[in-house]
């Protein structure tokens, strides 16, 4: 077995620059995941209301189904029945004009922000509510009490599983080319296929995965030292 | 083109008997996973360091590399290395053996993991308190302290069994007919006519599985609560 050197140098630093668009599919992907994750763990554990049905079944089939299904339905099959029916209806918009980056934000954001919100619903429910209740006792409002009061220990409870959730979508960001972004996963599978090195390309992007992760994973019990005089 | 409900099951009658294989690949790599996970847990419980240095490496890697491109990686990596090793060419003619040991190595360090913690949270008075009323090590391992580690391990089994029929879903990417490599033959015999029907069927496919998988834990997590008199 002989693996070719020159190839693996030259694309590893053709990958490199795949790794700012990976980031920026987490960092934004992250934020979205993170605000509707919060929003409803907090419908969910303070109502049983329809709305907090509907989404009980949207966590459901998020979890539930592959992520590339998803994309199938969403990337592949939507457009080709939403041109048409536009078309029909007169409405001026090009279906085939949303980016590839657009669609990456969307996809894997509907598939994290279950993750997010079970995890945000763990260290919610793992507060005692005697805590927002002394809160209001006192005088707080209810936001000020879930602020000053429930969230920051709530946040100390939910670095680790955070820290897996965020390597789970670096991983998943891998997923991208499929939209057809280049990102890591992407520039390595056209520059293996273009000079069939497959195995060096996808060797070459699973230690950068593995690094990026563990580089993650390292950030996070940096953070977990220093925060748990707060818990 | 609008979605026809005759045409979704016809569909989903064409599909189903597809799942067979999406079962063989989630079944036969949960059973090699737990026996490899097994072995990689007494591994991380035990006294060599070299061992545990092993196990340990062998979960930060597979834990931190995204699917599919362990996927690609097992699939050009491994004729590749095996003509290197043996002289002859082992062909890439059955897809389903790359994606048992891509969902193989990835379920072993899950597993691992899962077997670890569950055997931590065994408190070992237990194990003491089985011995000192004259059972002998076996004994205590199978009747006290394995069933409960079994009944706290259960629920991230669940999770562990829909995450690799998910994760082996990619296989259609290097040639696997299962359900979602048939769903994309169908939607190419059919020039993407009944694109939307054969993917929400594909998608309902997966969510069933994974809904039925949650229900028929919990069911054994009962029986189990029951035996242990917990219940």
């Amino acid at each position: 077995m002989s693996l070719n050197t020159e190839f693996i140098y030259n694309t590893f630093f053709l990958v490199l620059k795949g790794v700012p668009v990976t980031m920026k599919i987490v960092g934004v992907v992250l934020l979205i995941s993170l605000f509707f994750g919060f929003l409803f763990a907090v419908v969910r554990t303070n109502s049983n209301g329809i709305f907090s049905k509907i989404l009980g079944v949207y966590v459901s089939f998020a979890r539930g189904t592959p992520v590339m299904v998803q994309i199938y339905l969403i990337y592949t099959a939507l457009p080709t029945v939403l041109a048409p029916y536009f078309k029909e209806k007169g409405i001026a918009f090009d279906v085939y004009s949303i980016k590839g980056m657009t669609y990456a934000y969307f996809i894997f954001s509907f598939g994290m922000i279950p993750v997010m919100s079970e995890m945000f619903r763990g260290a919610l429910s793992s507060i005692d509510k005697g805590q927002l209740e002394a809160a209001k006792a006192i005088g707080l409002s209810v936001i000020q009490g879930y602020r000053r009061i429930i969230l920051p220990q709530a946040l100390v409870k939910t670095l680790p599983v955070l820290c897996t959730n965020i390597t789970g979508l670096v991983k998943l960001s891998s997923l991208a080319f499929a939209v057809s972004v280049f990102e890591i996963m992407g520039i390595a599978k056209t520059e293996g296929a273009k000079y069939t090195c497959y195995v060096e390309a996808y060797l070459i992007i699973a230690v950068l995965y593995v690094a990026l992760n563990l580089g993650i994973e390292v950030i996070f019990k940096l953070v977990e030292k220093r925060i748990k005089i707060y818990a | 083109m609008r979605f026809k409900l005759s045409t979704f099951f016809e569909y989903l009658v064409k599909l189903l008997p597809y799942l067979k294989v999406t079962f063989t690949y989630a079944g036969l790599s949960l059973v090699f996973g737990i026996v490899f996970g097994f072995l990689f847990a007494v591994f991380k419980l035990g006294k060599s360091r070299i061992l545990r240095g092993i196990a340990n490496v062998y979960t930060a890697i597979f834990r931190s590399v995204p699917p599919v491109v362990l996927l690609f990686l097992v699939y050009y990596g491994i004729p590749m290395a095996a003509e290197a090793i043996t002289g002859k060419s082992m062909g890439r003619k059955e897809p389903i053996l790359f994606v048992i040991i891509t969902v193989t190595l990835l379920a072993t360090a899950s597993l691992t993991e899962i077997m670890r913690s569950a055997y931590k949270s065994v408190d070992k008075g237990q194990y003491e308190a089985g011995v000192s009323i004259g059972l002998t090590e076996i004994q205590t391992f199978f009747r006290i302290v394995f069933p409960q580690a079994l009944l706290y391990a259960l629920p991230s089994l669940g999770n562990l069994v829909i995450y690799l029929i998910k994760e082996g879903s990619l296989g259609f990417t290097i040639g696997l007919v299962d359900i979602f490599g048939k769903a994309n033959t169908l939607n190419q015999n059919t020039y993407s006519n009944h694109i939307l029907e054969i993917y929400i069927a594909l998608a309902t496919i997966y969510w069933v599985v994974a809904i039925a998988t949650e229900k028929l834990l919990k069911y054994a997590e009962q029986k189990v609560k029951r035996e242990l008199g917990r219940a």
